[in-house]
């Protein structure tokens, strides 16, 4: 409910914690997912998701309720996320999180199952996740944006094109080079 | 419609972002062109495979760690707001600092030679040593003086 979200920011504004803690308690998966499906690192997308809830606060009392909630925290996730690429390439670091390699053949990562999980189940899970991972972070940046928000968190042309700050063609046009991109990336895994 | 269009048009269409009828021309093009519904096919596998990337829960203390990150914000304007002013303003700061301790260097110095120059110099290790600002002294103020009513106003009992 929108409005809800406009009066707990309301709240926020004027000093009320257990305000903004309902509000964190509502979004942040929404933010973290949304995140970690951009960058592909749990431990940073934590972090940047304390960023975003941050940033909330910080400017709670400039927020005008104009539109949604939620739009406005895209924006900001956004920002966050473009943010940190550019500056992650400026200086490049080799994450903990990141696929380690042993002559050639990638590590199996420890993932948290349910114990009566079928080791082939974990590995087709493990597989299929690494090559989503690598088509997604083959988009250029603004493209990777634009899937991420249109495909997982379903949102409008509209609504993408005013948490991107682009027109609606121009979304459109970024939409179809992702998909036609994806296509070709996932086509040995699809036929 | 041709297939260039169709095409160009069927990446809006998966995302349902045509109208009723423009959604009705695409799919009315895709049942004639056999090309054209494999490219539909393949477009919409790709997205239904990208859409199983896994999700992640938030940890259970997320919010304990943000909040100590925001807390701390708040309190430090109340708490530590003179503190964090001082630090920020380093030459003002150093300067009230010299200041204050130059005005009681200034009284203590006064005072001792003062009574070195009467000869008294038994006097100033006294002194010193019972009162470091000589407000004894205060006593010697003429009663009828401002200073020797206030004195006498502020001590009653």
């Amino acid at each position: 409910m929108p409005d809800n979200d406009h009066s707990l920011m309301e709240r926020t504004a004027q000093g009320d914690l257990s305000a903004f803690e309902e509000l964190v308690a509502k979004h942040q998966r929404l933010v973290l997912n949304t995140i970690f499906r951009y960058i592909g690192n749990q431990a940073e997308a934590e972090d940047l998701s304390q960023e975003v809830f941050i940033r909330v606060f910080k400017f709670a009392k400039r927020y005008r309720p104009q539109a949604k909630f939620t739009t406005w925290l895209y924006r900001i996730i956004t920002n966050i996320c473009l943010n940190y690429h550019r500056q992650k390439k400026r200086k490049p670091s080799v994450s903990l999180d990141s696929p380690v390699f042993i002559e050639g053949e990638e590590l199996p990562r420890q993932i948290s199952l349910p114990s009566d999980t079928q080791p082939d189940v974990i590995l087709e899970r493990q597989e299929k996740d690494s090559v989503i991972r690598e088509a997604i972070d083959s988009l250029p940046e603004k493209q990777k944006m634009a899937v991420i928000l249109q495909r997982f968190e379903g949102l409008s042309y509209g609504e993408i094109s005013k948490i991107m700050g682009c027109s609606v063609s121009a979304i459109e046009s970024l939409l179809f080079r992702a998909k036609q991109a994806l296509k070709e990336k996932l086509k040995d895994y699809l036929n | 419609m041709k297939c260039k269009e169709a095409r160009r048009r069927l990446s809006i269409f998966l995302d349902n972002e045509l109208s009723q009828k423009e959604a009705l021309e695409i799919k009315g093009h895709i049942s004639q062109c056999v090309f054209c519904a494999k490219e539909a096919e393949a477009l919409s596998a790709a997205l239904g495979f990208i859409k199983e990337l896994g999700t992640i829960e938030p940890p259970l203390d997320f919010w304990d760690n943000l909040s100590k990150k925001i807390i701390p914000q708040e309190e430090r304007v109340f708490s530590y707001g003179f503190f964090r002013r001082v630090v920020q303003m380093p030459v003002p700061a150093a300067a009230s600092f010299i200041l204050v301790v130059g005005l009681l260097l200034g009284i203590y110095l006064g005072n001792a030679l003062y009574l070195n120059a009467q000869g008294d110099s038994s006097k100033v290790a006294e002194a010193g040593a019972d009162n470091f600002f000589y407000l004894a002294s205060l006593d010697d103020l003429p009663s009828d003086s401002v200073g020797g009513v206030y004195i006498k106003l502020a001590f009653q009992k």
